[in-house]
C-alpha cells in the first residue's frame, strides 16, 4: 500500500503568525487534490456539475473512468447524459430531474447506463443552484458506480436464500431421522421424556435416542453421539438408531448389541466414530442391564441422591475386535434414570466429571424441592453446557405401580 | 525441514526428538477448530521422527470426539509403519475422555513423560 502513504500522513496545518506563505498553500491545495484523488477511486465515484439549459458541464477524473471514457472527449452534458441512460430507467432519470425541478434535494436515485459496451449500475445523489428568482441553474451531484457491490450483494442474498432453505430442510430431515416426542411416553414399568437439543451453529447432529418397548415387560433405552455434524453424521446415526432397535429385537443383549454397531460401523461406514450407551429394562424384576461404548456415565437420581452409573467399554468403529460387558442393577420404584450426550456436561477446560457433579447437584437441589412431576421437572432444569454441540436427553422414571410377578 | 513447531492463540505445539523417538507436546485445545492443525503438526512429526512417537497431552484444556478420531488414527499408523504412538496423560480434566472412550485399554497412556520414554525405547519390558 506504498501509494497510500501521503494520504495517511495528516495533512498539516498551521497559520504562520507572519502571513500566508504561498509554497505551503500550493502544498495543502496538492495534498487535498490527492486525497480526493484518491477517495473517489477508493469510492468508485465522482462529482459533476451540469448547467441547465447551456449545455455546460464539468466533472471529475473519475468518473471519465466510471463512463469508460477519455477526458480528451470531455464531459456529457445533461442532455447527452440522458441518452447513455439504459431504457428501462429513463422514467427513474426523468423523475428525479422533475424532483430536483421543485425541490433543492439532495434527491437519491439509481439507475443503468451503457458504458463501454457493458451496462454499469450507478447511483446518483445530487442537488441543485437555483438563481434569485428560484429557477434551476446548475445541478450538483455525486455519481456512484455500485455495480460490482451490488453484484456481490445479489450473490449474498442468493447464498443467504439458499443457507435458509438448507437449514429448514435440515431441520425436517432431523425430524424425520429422529423424532421428537414432546410428551412424556409410556415404555414398560418407565415414563420416559426426551429432548434434543441442535448445535447452536448445525441444525443436523449426530446424537440419537431410542426408547422402545420390546414386550410386554420389556423395553430397550440407548443413547448414542456421531462424531461429527452434518449429513454424514446424521446418516451414520440413522443407520446405528434403526440397526440397534433390529438388533434388539431380535433378542440380543446391550454388549451383543454394542459388537454388532461396532461391526456395522467398521464394514459399513469407516470413517465414523461413534458412542452409545444401550441398556436393556426387565419390568418383573426391575432389573436394568447395560453397557458403554465410549459414552459418558448415566445418573441414577433415588431419594434426592445422585450416583453414577459407568461401565465402560471402548467406542464404536475404531478396533476391529471388540467385546463388551454388560453391568445390571436393580432399580426401585421412583428412581430416575438420566443419559445423554456430552454436549449437557461438556465445557471447555472442565473435567467431564466435573461437569457430572454440577449436574448431579442441579439435579438434587430440583428433586429437593419435592416437584408434583419429578420427571418434567428433571428434564426442565437441564440445560445444555456446550451450545456448540448437539445434545440428546433421556430421562426414565420407574414406574411406582409396577407389580412385582413372583 | 523446518522444525514442526505451529502455534494458535488456543493451541501450542512443540516436537523434539530423543533417539530415535519424536516427542510431541500438545497444549490447549484440541477440537474441531484446531483439526486440521493437529493433523498438519502430526503428519510433519511423522515425516520428520518416524513412527516412534510420544504424545504429551498433560496440557490439553479441551479434546473433543474428532481430535479423539485424530490421534487413534495417528496411533493406528504409528503401528501400521512398524512403530508405536504412545500418550502422556491423565486420568482427570481434558484427557478423562480417552478413559471413558475406553481407549487406555488398547492405546499405551502414561502419566509420566519419562514413564512413555522408557517404555518406547523398551517396548519389550512394559
Amino acid at each position: 500500500m506504498g501509494g497510500g502513504d501521503d494520504i495517511s500522513r495528516s495533512t498539516p496545518i498551521a497559520v504562520s503568525s507572519g502571513g500566508v506563505d504561498p509554497s505551503r498553500d500550493s502544498d495543502l491545495a496538492r495534498r487535498l487534490e490527492t486525497r480526493l484523488a484518491h477517495t473517489e477511486r477508493l469510492g468508485n465515484l465522482g462529482w459533476a456539475r451540469w448547467g441547465i439549459g447551456d449545455g455546460d458541464a464539468d466533472w471529475s477524473d473519475q468518473l471519465y473512468v466510471i463512463h469508460r471514457m477519455d477526458p480528451a472527449d470531455g464531459p456529457l452534458d445533461l442532455e447527452r447524459y440522458r441518452t447513455i441512460v439504459h431504457r428501462d430507467d429513463l422514467p427513474v432519470f426523468d423523475d428525479a430531474m422533475a424532483v430536483l425541478e421543485e425541490e433543492d434535494g439532495p434527491h437519491e436515485f439509481e439507475f443503468r447506463i451503457r458504458a463501454g459496451g457493458a451496462a454499469r449500475l450507478i447511483v446518483a445523489r445530487a442537488e441543485t443552484i437555483r438563481d434569485a428568482a428560484g429557477s434551476l441553474v446548475e445541478v450538483h451531484a455525486v455519481l456512484q458506480d455500485i455495480t460490482d457491490w451490488r453484484r456481490t450483494a445479489d450473490q449474498l442474498a442468493v447464498v443467504s436464500q439458499r443457507l435458509e432453505e438448507e437449514s429448514q430442510l435440515t431441520a425436517r430431515l432431523q425430524d424425520i431421522i429422529l423424532p421428537v416426542q414432546d410428551e412424556p411416553f409410556t415404555v414398560p414399568g418407565l415414563r420416559v421424556a426426551t429432548r434434543y437439543d441442535p448445535a447452536e451453529t448445525a441444525p443436523l447432529g449426530g446424537d440419537w435416542f431410542q426408547a422402545i418397548r420390546m414386550d410386554n415387560d420389556e423395553a430397550l433405552l440407548a443413547v448414542g453421539d456421531v462424531a461429527g455434524h452434518g449429513l454424514a453424521a446424521a446418516s451414520a446415526m440413522a443407520k446405528l438408531r434403526h440397526a440397534i432397535t433390529g438388533l434388539a429385537f431380535a433378542h440380543h443383549e446391550p454388549d451383543q448389541i454394542l459388537v454388532a454397531l461396532n461391526r456395522l460401523l467398521r464394514r459399513m461406514r469407516p470413517d465414523v466414530l461413534a458412542t452409545a450407551v444401550v441398556a436393556h429394562y426387565r419390568s418383573t424384576d426391575r432389573v436394568l442391564t447395560w453397557c458403554h461404548a465410549g459414552h459418558p456415565p448415566m445418573l441414577l437420581v433415588r431419594g434426592d441422591g445422585v450416583e453414577r452409573l459407568h461401565h465402560p467399554g471402548v467406542l464404536l468403529g475404531v478396533f476391529e475386535d471388540v467385546e463388551y460387558t454388560c453391568a445390571s442393577i436393580r432399580l426401585e420404584p421412583d428412581d430416575l434414570l438420566l443419559m445423554f450426550t456430552d454436549g449437557l456436561i461438556e465445557r471447555p477446560g472442565r473435567d467431564l466429571f466435573e461437569g457430572l457433579d454440577a449436574l448431579s447437584a442441579t439435579i438434587t437441589q430440583t428433586v429437593r424441592a419435592a416437584p408434583r412431576d419429578r420427571l418434567s421437572a428433571i428434564m426442565n432444569g437441564l440445560v445444555p453446557s456446550n451450545t456448540s454441540d448437539d445434545t440428546c436427553i433421556l430421562v426414565a422414571r420407574v414406574t411406582p405401580n409396577t407389580l412385582e410377578v413372583s | 525441514m523446518p522444525d514442526p513447531h505451529i502455534s494458535t492463540a488456543k493451541t501450542k505445539f512443540a516436537a523434539e526428538r530423543d533417539g530415535d523417538i519424536g516427542v510431541l507436546t500438545i497444549q490447549g485445545t484440541l477440537d474441531y477448530t484446531t483439526h486440521n492443525l493437529v493433523a498438519e503438526f502430526f503428519g510433519r512429526a511423522f515425516a520428520e521422527y518416524g513412527p516412534s512417537l510420544v504424545v504429551d497431552l498433560l496440557d490439553i484444556d479441551f479434546l473433543d470426539s474428532r481430535a479423539t478420531g485424530l490421534l487413534i488414527a495417528c496411533w493406528k499408523r504409528a503401528a501400521d509403519e512398524g512403530g508405536r504412538l504412545s500418550l502422556v496423560a491423565l486420568e482427570r480434566g481434558a484427557t478423562r475422555v480417552l478413559w471413558i472412550a475406553g481407549l487406555t485399554a488398547h492405546i499405551p497412556v502414561f502419566s509420566t513423560r519419562e514413564e512413555a520414554l522408557a517404555s518406547a525405547r523398551y517396548p519389550d519390558h512394559s
